[in-house]
C-alpha cells in the first residue's frame, strides 16, 4: 500500500501539491485524474522517489520511499522515450532496464514485442508516438515491480492497444502482486481501465473512491410526469442531487440504490421513468459539486 | 524479493552508453603520444648532422634521443595536459548529462540505488574510459619506442611513470571540477561556463587584485605577488609535473591531489542534495544566482572599466562611476539572459544587479581611494627589525651592476640580505617617499631631454648631464618587522636624497661589508680580466686569463679596498680604470656579449678608484696598468664599418694613413659618427665610433687599401 500523508511540494513560487493525502491500496488499478498542472506528474515522481517532498511523508507499506533502494525496487516510474539515448532501440532500452530492474523478464519482453509487432532493433526515435508508448509500457510491465507508475502513458494508444494492455494488466494482477497507477487528464479513457480513481485539483485530492461503490450509490433517472405540480414535488425530494429539464423530460441524478430511487420516482406516478448508467465524468461532477467545487467547468 | 542492482553493472552500462569516449581518447592519445614522439625522434639525426664525420656523432645522437624522449614523457608536456582537460570535460558532461534532462533524470533517479552509489558508478565509468586508454598507450610508448632507439633506461621509465601519475592526478582534478559544474547547473551552456569559472576565477581575481594594486597604489611593489609561488598553482592547467630545472614538482602533485579531493567531496555533497527538479534550469540552486552574479560582476565590471580607462585615456571619478554602472548592467543582463534565455527579462532582478554594482564600486574604491592606507603605510620604528633598499643607486658608482629586477625571487632576497638595523636614514627616506607618492604626479620635476637619446657615449660629462635630468627614481624598500613579517614598498624619491642616505649608511663599515656588492665571491665565477681607461672602453687592454691564485688574490684586494671607502668619497672621484671580468659560461650576473668572431662571452665591469690601493698594486704587479695602450701601438688590422658595409685594411701603410686622419668621435663636438672602427693587434683590440675631418681622403684610402668583407650600401657623411 502506498500512503501519502500531508505531502507538499513547491517549485519556486508554484505550489504543485498542497498537503495532499491519499492511499493507494494493492491489487487495484488506480487512476489519477486531473487537469494540466494539477500535480499528477509531481505526485508520481514523489512516489517514485525522484523528488523529495517539502513536507509530509510518502511510504510503501510504512517505509519511506526517498533514498530507500529497498522500497524503490518495488516501484517503476514508466519512462518517456526521451529518457533513452538518441540511437537506442527497444533491445538497448531493455539492456538498461535489466540493469535498473534486475528481475526484468527479458524473454517475455521480446515475446510481447513480437506480439505487438514492434521491431526490437529499430531505433526508438523512428517509432510513432503510440509505438513508443507501447514499448515503454512493455518495459514497465516486464520490470516486474509491485507498483507501476504511468504518467499519461495511455494517452495516444489506439483502442485496440489500450484494450490489449488492459488485458495485460489484468493478467499481471492475477499472476502476482501488481498495482498500476495511471495518471491522465482524460477521464473517459480511464473509465474502463481503473478500479479506483483519485481526482486531483490544484495540488489536492478532491475525491478518491472506488468506482463501483460510487456507481451503486448514485443513479441517473429520466422520467416524464403528468403535471407540473408532481414535477415540483419530485424535485423537492432530498435524494435528488441534480436535475435537468428538456421540455417534459426530466433528467435526475439521485442518491441511493437503483431500487430505492425507482421506488421514490414511482410515488409520483410518472408517465415514463427509466434508470440510465452514469459516466465517470457525471459521477465526478456530482461528487465534487457536493464538495463545493464547480468541477464541470474544467472538463470540456 | 527483488534483487539488488549491481554496482558493476551500473558502471558497465554507463561505459556502454558512451563507448565513443574510449575510442576518441584512444585515437587522439595514440596520435599525440607515440606517433608524435616517433616523429620527433626521427628528426633528431638532422639536429646533430653537423657531427656526422665526428667520432662523437653516435654519442650525441643517442643523447639527443634521450633528451627528446624525456621531453615528451616528462610531466611538463602541455599537449598531454590539454588532452587531459578536454577528455575530462567530455567524460563529465557525457556521464552526468542526465542531470540536465528531465526525462533521463527521472529514469536514473527512480532507479533503486542510493545517490552516492550512482554518483560513484558514473564517475568511475568516466575515469576508467579515459585513464585506461591513456595508461595503456603511455606504457606501450615508454617501453617500445625507447627500446627501438636503444635508449631505454631506468631514468626514462621513472620519468614516464611519475609523469603518468601526475597527469592522472591532473585529469582527476579537471574531471571532478567539470562534474561539479554539471551538478551545480541544469543546462549545458551554464555548465560549461561554471566549469570555466571554477578553473579561472581564483587566478582571475588574484590577477585583478595585482593589476588594481599596480594601477592605483603608488607604492606598490610588483615583486610581492610575483615572488609568491601560490600564483603558480592557482591555474590547475598551468601546473607542471617538473620545474624549469627538470626537478620533480612535488608541490604541483600535492596541489592537484588536494584539488581533486576537494572537488570529489563537493561533488558527493551536492549530488546527494541536488533536487531532481533542477534538470533544465540554468542553475541547480536558483537562489545562488545572486551570489554568482555578484562574484562574476565584480571582477568583470572592474576589469572592463580599467580597459575602458586605458582605451579612452585616464578616467576621472565621474567616468569611472559611469563605466562601472554600465559594465554592471551589461554583465548582469548577460547573466540574466543566460539564465532565462529571454531578452525581455535581462533586467528582471534589478536589485541583484544594483547590489553587484555597489560591491564592484566598493572593490574599486578600495584601490582608488585607498581607505586602508596602503600607500601611507609606515611601520612604527619600534616594530622594525631592519630596512633594506634597492642598491642600484649605490652600486652605480662601482660600474655595471646586473639588474636583478628580472629575477624577482633573487631581487627580493637581495633586498632582505642588504637590510640594516641602523635604518633611520632609510626610514626618513621612506617618509619622504610616502609624501611624494601622494602627489598627483610624483615625478613632476622630471625633465626629459630627447636630444640626450642621440648620444650613447658614456663620457663623464654626459653622465653628469643625465644624472641632472633624472632627478627622481623609484626605489624598492623592504621592512623586516620584529614579528617576522616582511613588507615591500616602492617609493618615488629624489636621487640626491637616496645618494645622501647611502652616504650616511656607508659611513658604517659594517654596512659596507654587509652590502659588498660582489655576488661572485666564488673565484670560479670568472676566468679573465681586462683593463680600460674608462667605462666606455675607449682604450681597452688585452684580455688576460688569471690563475686561481691570482683570482683569489685580486678578489681579496678588491674586497678590502671597497670595504674601506665610504660612498661619499667616491661620488665625485674620477675613476682610475675599469676592470672587465670575463667568463665563458653563462652567469646570471654577467652580461652576454657576442663578439665579432661570433664567440659568446659573459662580461661585467667594475670601476677602480684611486683609493683602491691594493687592487691597483695587483694590477700594476701583473702588468695590466702598463698594458693600457697609448696612441703608438701596433695595429695589424683595421675593420671600418660604414652603414652596413665593412672594409678590412691589413696593409701597414694603409693602417697608418687611416689612423692619422681618424679619431674617436666626441658626442659634444661632432655632428654624428658615420663610421665605426675596430683595431686588432695580437691580443689587442679596440673599437670606437670614428670621426674624420677629411671624409674624401678617408674614402680614397679605403678604396686603395681596403677589401670588402660584407655587402651593403656604403654611406659616409658629407
Amino acid at each position: 500500500m502506498i500512503e501519502i500523508r500531508q505531502v507538499s511540494k513547491r517549485f519556486g513560487d508554484i505550489t504543485a501539491l498542497n498537503e495532499m493525502s491519499a492511499v493507494i491500496a494493492n491489487g487495484q488499478i488506480f487512476g489519477l485524474v486531473g487537469t494540466n498542472g494539477s500535480g499528477k506528474s509531481t505526485l508520481l515522481r514523489l512516489i517514485a522517489g525522484v523528488y523529495k517532498a517539502d513536507s509530509g511523508t510518502i511510504g510503501v507499506d510504512g517505509e519511506s520511499v526517498y533514498e530507500n533502494p529497498a522500497v524503490k525496487a518495488q516501484l517503476c516510474l514508466l519512462p518517456e522515450a526521451e529518457a533513452f539515448q538518441l540511437n537506442d532501440t527497444p533491445e538497448l532500452a531493455c539492456d538498461k532496464f535489466c540493469v535498473y530492474y534486475p528481475d526484468f523478464d527479458r524473454a517475455r519482453y521480446f515475446d510481447m514485442l513480437k506480439s505487438f509487432d514492434l521491431d526490437p532493433k529499430r531505433k526508438l526515435r523512428t517509432f510513432s508516438k503510440g509505438m513508443k508508448k507501447q514499448v515503454m509500457l512493455l518495459l514497465g510491465i516486464m520490470s516486474r515491480t509491485r507498483y507501476l507508475l504511468c504518467d499519461e502513458t495511455f494517452d495516444g494508444l489506439d483502442p485496440v492497444a489500450r484494450q490489449a494492455f488492459k488485458s495485460l494488466f489484468a493478467t499481471e494482477m492475477l499472476d502476482r502482486d501488481f498495482t498500476p497507477v495511471i495518471a491522465s487528464h482524460n477521464m473517459r479513457e480511464l473509465e474502463d481501465i481503473c478500479d479506483h480513481v483519485g481526482l486531483l485539483h490544484k495540488g489536492r485530492i478532491l475525491l478518491s473512491e472506488n468506482l463501483e461503490e460510487l456507481k451503486q450509490n448514485l443513479q441517473k433517472v429520466q422520467c416524464v410526469l403528468a403535471d407540473k405540480g408532481r414535477e415540483t414535488d419530485l424535485l423537492r425530494e432530498k435524494t435528488v442531487v441534480r436535475s435537468e429539464q428538456r421540455g417534459r423530460l426530466l433528467s435526475l441524478v439521485m442518491t441511493g440504490t437503483h431500487d430505492d430511487v425507482m421506488r421514490v420516482v414511482a410515488q409520483y406516478e410518472p408517465v415514463y421513468a427509466e434508470g440510465l448508467p452514469l459516466t465517470q465524468e457525471e459521477i465526478f461532477i456530482n461528487e465534487t459539486e457536493v464538495a463545493g467545487y464547480d468541477i464541470k467547468n474544467l472538463f470540456l | 524479493m527483488t534483487s539488488k542492482i549491481s554496482f558493476y553493472k551500473l558502471v558497465r552500462q554507463s561505459m556502454k552508453e558512451r563507448s565513443w569516449l574510449t575510442v576518441l581518447v584512444s585515437v587522439v592519445g595514440f596520435l599525440a603520444i607515440p606517433c608524435y614522439l616517433l616523429l620527433e625522434m626521427q628528426r633528431q639525426p638532422s639536429y646533430v648532422s653537423y657531427l656526422v664525420s665526428n667520432p662523437l656523432y653516435e654519442t650525441e645522437l643517442k643523447a639527443a634521443y634521450v633528451r627528446c624522449a624525456l621531453r615528451h614523457l616528462n610531466g611538463g608536456n602541455g599537449l598531454v595536459t590539454a588532452m587531459a582537460l578536454v577528455a575530462a570535460v567530455l567524460a563529465a558532461f557525457s556521464g552526468f548529462r542526465y542531470l540536465h534532462e528531465k526525462e533521463k533524470n527521472d529514469l536514473v533517479q527512480s532507479a533503486a540505488v542510493l545517490r552516492h552509489e550512482m554518483f560513484a558508478a558514473v564517475t568511475l565509468a568516466g575515469f576508467l574510459m579515459t585513464v585506461g586508454p591513456y595508461v595503456i598507450i603511455t606504457l606501450m610508448t615508454t617501453l617500445l619506442i625507447p627500446t627501438f632507439f636503444g635508449i631505454l633506461s631506468a631514468t626514462i621509465l621513472t620519468t614516464s611513470l611519475l609523469a603518468m601519475l601526475f597527469y592522472i592526478i591532473q585529469f582527476t582534478a579537471f574531471y571532478l571540477c567539470a562534474v561539479l559544474a554539471v551538478i551545480l547547473t541544469g543546462r549545458l551552456l551554464t555548465g560549461a561556463l561554471t566549469f570555466l569559472m571554477l578553473m579561472l576565477y581564483p587566478a582571475g581575481m588574484v590577477g585583478l587584485v595585482i593589476t588594481m594594486m599596480a594601477q592605483h597604489f603608488a607604492t606598490y611593489y610588483t615583486s610581492i605577488f610575483e615572488r609568491c609561488r601560490i600564483t603558480e598553482y592557482i591555474l590547475p592547467f598551468l601546473i607542471k609535473g617538473i620545474r624549469s630545472d627538470g626537478s620533480l614538482n612535488i608541490a604541483g602533485y600535492l596541489v592537484l591531489l588536494g584539488l581533486a579531493v576537494l572537488f570529489f567531496f563537493l561533488c558527493r555533497f551536492f549530488y546527494g542534495r541536488r533536487p531532481a527538479e533542477a534538470a533544465g534550469n540554468a542553475l541547480t540552486y536558483p537562489r545562488s544566482l545572486v551570489v554568482i552574479k555578484c562574484l562574476v560582476t565584480i571582477p568583470m565590471t572592474v576589469g572592463l572599466s580599467e580597459i575602458a580607462s586605458d582605451l579612452f585615456g585616464s578616467f576621472n571619478t565621474g567616468w569611472y562611476i559611469f563605466s562601472l554602472a554600465a559594465a554592471a548592467l551589461l554583465v548582469g543582463s548577460i547573466i540574466e539572459f543566460l539564465e532565462n534565455h529571454d531578452i525581455h527579462q535581462c533586467v528582471r532582478h534589478w536589485k541583484s544587479t544594483a547590489l553587484s554594482f555597489l560591491l564592484a564600486s566598493v572593490f574599486f574604491a578600495i584601490f582608488a581611494v585607498d581607505p586602508f592606507g596602503y600607500d601611507r603605510y609606515l611601520p612604527e620604528t619600534d616594530d622594525i627589525e631592519a630596512i633594506g633598499i634597492s642598491q642600484e643607486n649605490y652600486y652605480q658608482v662601482f660600474g655595471d651592476y646586473y639588474d636583478l629586477n628580472g629575477d624577482k625571487q633573487k631581487y627580493g632576497e637581495m633586498l632582505i640580505e642588504n637590510s640594516t638595523e641602523n635604518f633611520m636614514p632609510l626610514y626618513e627616506l621612506a617618509k619622504a617617499g610616502i609624501e611624494r607618492a601622494q602627489l598627483e604626479d610624483p615625478y613632476d620635476d622630471y625633465v626629459y631631454d630627447e636630444a640626450a637619446e642621440e648620444y650613447d657615449a658614456e663620457t663623464d660629462a654626459f653622465r653628469e648631464l643625465r644624472s641632472e635630468r633624472q632627478r627622481f627614481s623609484r626605489e624598492t624598500f623592504v621592512f623586516v618587522l620584529k614579528n617576522g613579517k616582511t613588507v615591500y614598498r616602492s617609493y618615488p624619491l629624489e636621487q640626491s636624497a637616496v645618494t645622501e642616505a647611502f652616504c650616511r649608511l656607508t659611513e658604517d663599515p659594517a654596512y659596507r661589508e654587509a652590502t659588498y656588492p660582489y655576488d661572485f665571491h666564488d673565484v670560479d665565477t670568472f676566468d679573465a680580466i681586462s683593463l680600460s681607461e674608462s667605462a666606455n672602453h675607449e682604450t681597452e687592454g688585452p684580455v688576460i686569463a688569471l690563475s686561481e691564485e691570482e683570482r683569489v688574490e685580486f678578489l681579496a684586494a678588491l674586497k678590502e679596498d671597497m670595504i674601506k671607502v665610504p660612498l661619499s668619497e667616491l661620488l665625485h672621484e674620477e675613476l682610475t680604470a675599469v676592470v672587465t671580468f670575463y667568463t665563458q659560461t653563462e652567469n646570471g650576473y654577467f652580461e652576454a656579449v657576442t663578439e665579432d668572431d661570433n664567440a659568446c662571452r659573459h662580461m661585467r665591469d667594475l670601476a677602480i678608484y684611486p683609493q683602491y690601493k691594493l687592487s691597483l698594486a695587483f694590477l700594476e704587479r701583473k702588468g695590466f696598468i702598463k698594458s693600457i695602450p697609448e696612441n703608438n701601438y701596433t695595429v695589424e688590422r683595421l675593420e671600418i664599418s660604414i652603414g652596413a658595409a665593412v672594409w678590412r685594411v691589413t696593409d701597414a701603410e694603409g693602417i697608418r694613413a687611416i689612423r692619422e686622419i681618424v679619431r674617436p668621435s666626441k658626442w659634444n663636438e661632432d655632428d654624428y659618427a658615420a663610421f665605426y672602427i675596430n683595431e686588432y693587434g695580437g691580443f689587442y683590440s679596440r673599437g670606437y665610433s670614428g670621426y674624420t675631418a677629411d671624409p674624401e681622403k678617408l674614402k680614397e684610402l679605403i678604396m686603395t687599401y681596403g677589401t670588402y668583407v660584407s655587402d651593403g650600401e656604403a654611406m659616409l657623411y658629407q
